[in-house]
């Protein structure tokens, strides 16, 4: 490690540990006194469900300072700063929803020993977190990473009393900046579950089980970390506790690419077989499933689906802090989960991967990086350079021969992304709209674009119903939106609408991925279904090449090319009746230069030729279920 | 006596004299160096910031441990000055910088303006209070996809039938975002629009539809519902948060010059690397 994780002394901040009671007037009330009328066909609302602040043990040493209000004001569309110092804004308008989501095991605890005068600044750990000497910060902080992965209390230093206080102000910041109408934020925190698979190191490394878990409205005092308890399946019985006692609340599991098989198991935390209890309680708890992010998308994997030519998309394979690659093959990977679903729906009459998508950031620095053409990464002073995550060649060097990239920016920080948008489709902009709109699974994921995306399935759609002005409300009423179940005997159709993103690339394709299971064999198959510049799929279902080039010497792209929208009537040519299968969309924009040709071209070196130089930004929609009875 | 004239006697002498002298001094300054003085002030600040980490009042136990381990800080910090382990420590260093540059910024601290000059500024920075124009619209697509070439005729003809009364809700093609726009400013209408239409927006009159004009999505005839001008802002109402960015005006200059004289106090010399 070098000198970068060197933390700036910083005089203690005085935080008030105030904060107001939350009123019992429902938000749809607020809302429609401030304007926003409820719209029974829904509006489509940008958000991001996974922010880390200063309070997090990991953000505190990358020497990030911003806080949670830091955070919502940034959403807001205000300026905040990086900790190395350059302003980080929006390149978008405003996002209309955001969770602040905090690791909640050792909430606080690092800013605790970087202030004097506290018990925990006195600790030998604490000493040497904020040394000069860098092998003496990375041996404390493997320390505090381990005991957060093993749900360790360590013996004076775990201290619930600062927990408690912390995440008082999370609460409490997130109830100040909530404007029903206009802007909705959560009580949330992360829980930081990571299970050891390769023999036990000294720090964080293992199978990532991490989910963010969100309050509806009223939160608990305290949350339930790993140090509670490192299996999330006691993560979801306090949940159920929580739901008893009035706090509504679900939990989004992260990172499924880097679990080394363990998020979608087909197995329990203790090795027994998934039962029908375990799927119940597991949809009851887990609605949604974060698709892609900063450390990449988890959609699915080459190897798995031999036969999507878009599937070797943001690949992030790494054990957390580690150079050891994730056991792709099994329980990584969402689109494998939904067949497995499938399959166990048969065996034990439910289905525990039965979930919608969501995307969401992961920034470490209170801000998201969603734009490809100002990417700031996620881990504050470590990454938050060009040169620090290998998109320019080390030590001012113009050129990338016999250069050796840093084993982290090669391995981790240049396979990051500026990814990813939570999309929902709400009556209104409330808490409670929002979160369940989020429970129902009508939302979608994009890689930080904001395209619209509406989809439907009904048996007595027709291609008809797509020029009708009442089409959203009649697929409405007699169908079932993205997340759904359609539930019967006859063909299912679909009713597809994208829209592209005014200030990102127009649209180039729409899919449909079928997952299914034939004889106890997971199947999946990728249909373009809607073409761009007057194409149309061939009879294996691809659209024609639409032409549409990046120019790698300024990152333009073509004027003339793509679709502002894209819109469609599908039914599945293969449907078989009685046979259960998943549906969702992906939507293609042309493509764009990634993030790190970008920062290339500031620096006036080509991009680093180990990486992507161009990525089709996208969409997911989540899945809709065809159930057949009996 | 002449062996105080002796030249090497005086050297010998003056050498005693200033090694005594040097001995009371630091003896003297030793005696002001070894004491270690908690004021009250000083106290009810550490208490302060224990109480934002702890989230409680201390106690009387916990304040002997706060003063106790102020005690010891400021000795084990008197201690590494002694021996000198500030020098050339990086974080030390910019700390130091970072207090100086607080320091100038202090200084830097301007008068309070007259009424006359503070308006006579505001007269000169007025757009920078104004609010932005606000636009709200109702507007007809047509898609692309749909009409191909025909688009601009398609638009023609609906936009005849608009304009001898047709209701707008029957015309054009489904929209996935809304229809009807209500207070966007010009940033906002370019972010769901694009650039083009947001400008072309802006400049059309509110009266009745529109030309065809474009967007990121195809073409639309426009209706412009309302118009809430820029607010032209008057000095009276907003006169605080003129006199604050002033004052930040000021401020940010003079402490450019005042870094700039700073820095005026060195000789540069910057060294070629090989």
């Amino acid at each position: 490690m070098t000198h970068k994780f060197l933390a700036i002394a910083v005089t203690a901040t005085i935080v008030s540990g105030c904060s107001t009671e939350t009123g019992e007037t429902t938000e749809t009330e607020i809302a429609q006194a401030q304007g926003e009328e409820a719209n029974p066909d829904r509006n489509v609302y940008f958000g991001d469900l996974h922010i880390h602040t200063k309070n997090s043990f990991d953000a505190y040493i990358f020497n990030v300072r911003t806080t949670p209000d830091d955070a919502y004001e940034f959403g807001q569309g205000g300026t905040i700063k990086h900790p190395l110092g350059y302003d980080l804004k929006l390149e978008g308008p405003p996002l209309d929803f955001m969770a602040v989501t905090d690791h909640a095991a050792y909430l606080g605890h690092l800013e605790a020993m970087n202030s004097p005068d506290t018990k925990l600044s006195k600790l030998d750990m604490a000493k040497d977190m904020f040394s000069t000497d860098p092998e003496k910060i990375m041996s404390a902080f493997q320390l505090i990473g381990g005991a957060v992965r093993d749900g360790k209390k360590m013996d004076g230093v775990y201290d619930p009393a600062i927990v408690g206080n912390v995440w008082k102000q999370t609460v409490a910041s997130a109830d100040k900046y909530n404007q029903p109408g206009k802007f909705t934020t959560f009580a949330a925190y992360e829980y930081t579950a990571t299970r050891v698979t390769r023999g036990k190191d000294s720090g964080f490394a293992g199978g990532n089980l991490h989910r963010n878990v969100i309050f509806r409205g009223s939160a608990p005092d305290m949350p339930f970390a790993t140090i509670d308890s490192p299996n999330p399946e006691d993560l979801w019985t306090w949940m159920d506790d929580q739901r008893e006692a009035g706090n509504d609340v679900m939990s989004i599991p992260h990172n499924s690419n880097v679990s080394d098989g363990e998020m979608f198991k087909l197995e329990t935390y203790d090795g027994q077989p998934l039962t029908k209890a375990y799927a119940d309680k597991r949809m009851r708890n887990e609605p949604l499933v974060e698709i892609t992010q900063v450390k990449g998308t988890s959609e699915t994997h080459p190897s798995l689906s031999p036969n999507d030519e878009w599937a070797d998309f943001e690949i992030y394979d790494k054990l957390l802090s580690s150079m050891v690659t994730s056991k792709t093959s099994e329980g990584d990977y969402i689109r494998q989960a939904i067949a497995n679903g499938l399959k166990l729906t048969m065996e034990i009459g439910a289905d525990p991967f039965h979930f919608g998508f969501i995307g969401s950031s992961d920034t470490h620095v209170a801000g998201g990086s969603f734009d490809e053409k100002n990417f700031w990464s996620k881990i504050g002073i470590v990454d938050g350079s060009p040169e620090a995550r290998g998109s320019i060649p080390p030590g001012g060097k113009k050129s990338w021969e016999g250069v050796t990239v840093d084993p982290r920016a090669a391995n981790w920080f240049s396979r990051w992304s500026a990814s990813g948008y939570a999309a929902v489709w709400a009556e209104q902009n409330s808490r409670e709209a929002i979160f369940d709109a989020m429970r129902r699974k009508e939302t979608y994921a994009t890689t930080g674009t904001r395209i619209k995306l509406r989809f439907f399935g009904g048996f007595g759609f027709d291609a008809a119903m797509l020029d009708d002005p009442e089409m959203v409300s009649k697929a409405y009423k007699n169908g079932v939106p993205m997340g759904g179940d359609l539930v019967g005997n006859k063909t299912p159709g679909f009713i597809i609408w994208a829209m592209r993103d005014a200030m990102s690339a127009p649209l180039q394709r729409v899919q449909v991925i079928k997952v299914w299971t034939d004889g106890g064999e997971a199947k999946e198959k990728v249909f373009d279904v809607a073409c761009s510049d007057g194409g149309s799929p061939d009879a294996k279902f691809r659209c024609p090449d639409n032409g549409a080039k990046v120019d790698l010497s300024n990152c333009s792209i073509s004027s003339d090319k793509g679709a502002p929208e894209l819109k469609t009537f599908w039914r599945d040519p293969e449907h078989k009746n009685g046979q259960r299968a998943s549906y969702y969309v992906r939507v293609l924009e042309n493509p764009v230069c990634r993030w790190s040709t970008w920062d290339a071209l500031r620096a006036g070196v080509s991009p680093n030729p180990a990486l992507q130089k161009t990525i089709q930004e996208r969409a997911w929609s989540s899945p809709i279920w065809y159930v057949p009875t009996a | 006596m002449k062996i105080f004239r002796d030249p090497i006697t005086q050297f010998v002498l003056i050498g005693l004299l200033l090694v005594g002298l040097n001995h009371f001094w630091s003896g003297w300054q030793g005696e002001q160096g070894r004491t270690i003085v908690v004021s009250a002030a000083e106290i009810g600040r550490l208490e302060q910031i224990w109480a934002g980490t702890a989230g409680r009042l201390p106690t009387g136990e916990d304040r002997q441990q706060i003063i106790d381990q102020y005690v010891e800080e400021e000795a084990l910090v008197r201690e590494a000055e002694r021996l000198g382990l500030g020098d050339g420590d990086t974080i030390i260093r910019r700390r130091l910088a970072q207090k100086m540059d607080f320091l100038v910024s202090d200084d830097a601290k301007p008068d309070d303006p007259t009424d006359a000059e503070l308006k006579r500024w505001f007269d000169d920075h007025r757009e920078r209070f104004a609010a932005p124009e606000m636009r709200s619209f109702t507007h007809v697509y047509f898609s692309p996809e749909k009409h191909g070439s025909r688009i601009e005729a398609d638009a023609q003809t609906a936009l005849a039938k608009l304009r001898s009364g047709a209701d707008w809700k029957s015309l054009g093609d489904p929209f996935i975002q809304k229809r009807s726009y209500a207070a966007l400013p010009q940033r906002e209408v370019t972010r769901l629009f694009g650039p083009e239409f947001a400008a072309d927006l802006f400049k059309l009159d509110a009266s009745n539809w529109s030309e065809p004009i474009g967007s990121a999505y195809g073409l639309h005839l426009v209706r412009i519902e309302a118009i809430d001008s820029a607010a032209q802002a008057k000095f009276e109402p907003i006169r605080a948060e003129v006199l604050a960015a002033w004052q930040e005006e000021q401020r940010t200059e003079a402490k450019r010059e005042a870094v700039e004289a700073l820095i005026g106090n060195y000789k540069v010399v910057v060294e070629k690397s090989e």
